[in-house]
């Protein structure tokens, strides 16, 4: 059977900001929506570099869009999640729950 | 309105260290942020942060030494050469000034490419984060 791949911090952030995004996932929408729910300014270049880890990883596919002017005629990469990345965000989702339950230190707006 | 400038010397550096693919998409992401009233310094920044991000993993990736023992440092001291190099060769200072500045920025590039005098645990922080697995074990 395949390993299981893991999920960092920050990967786990972009596959969120992906899933929150839905068509409109390409690098800025991606970083400006992890910068709007975080509050801490983010670099472009550590964005693309965990789009192109989860890529590798198969939890992600990407595809270029069309030449727009407004981008020097450049296109777009867009980013869509795949079922694999789904179900791991899934699982991750769980496990931090587990986690978190029952813990006293981590509770109220103090902790 | 006319479509202000982007900086010639950051996108040289990018096509220099972005596969052609990557480099179209990132060129556009930056281009499009930098019309809508982003500054220079952004944009240089941007760039930077991209070509270490990139460079360190591409050296992660080649290197036989796993990818834990291959220091953010050097990586960063490499991006400072590089820097340094590039502004001389884009003419972007000028002077006797500029020049022993570009010098002294090479130089410190490569002795904190040779390991003096940051230690590792000094810098271990930077680019770590990212790649530290949180899910590990869990199944």
């Amino acid at each position: 059977m395949a390993a299981q791949p893991t999920l960092s911090n920050f990967e786990l952030m972009v596959m969120l900001a992906i899933i929150r995004i839905g068509d409109d996932a390409y690098g800025v929408s991606i970083s400006n929506e992890i910068e709007e729910t975080t509050g801490g300014e983010v670099l472009l270049g550590s964005v693309y570099d965990a789009l192109t880890r989860l890529e590798e990883k198969g939890l992600i596919t990407s595809a270029l869009g069309e030449a727009t002017p407004e981008r020097g005629g450049r296109a777009k990469r867009h980013f869509r999640t795949t079922a694999r990345g789904i179900r791991l965000v899934r699982d991750t989702q769980k496990s931090l729950v587990k986690l978190w339950k029952g813990l006293p230190q981590l509770e109220g707006e103090e902790a | 309105m006319r479509p202000r400038c982007e900086p010639a010397a950051a996108g040289w550096l990018l096509e220099l260290f972005c596969s052609s693919a990557e480099h179209e998409s990132v060129i556009g992401d930056l281009v499009e942020q930098y019309q809508l009233g982003r500054g220079r310094f952004w944009y240089w920044r941007q760039v930077l942060a991209i070509v270490f991000f990139g460079l360190y993993r591409k050296a992660a990736r080649r290197s036989p030494v796993p990818s834990s023992r291959i220091s953010p440092p050097r990586v960063f001291a490499l991006i400072l050469v590089v820097a340094s190099l590039s502004a001389v060769l884009a003419s972007d200072i000028s002077g006797l000034g500029g020049l022993l500045g570009t010098l002294a920025i090479f130089a410190i590039g490569l002795m904190v490419g040779l390991g003096w005098p940051l230690s590792e645990r000094g810098f271990s922080s930077i680019g770590t984060s990212a790649t530290r697995p949180i899910s590990r074990h869990w199944n």
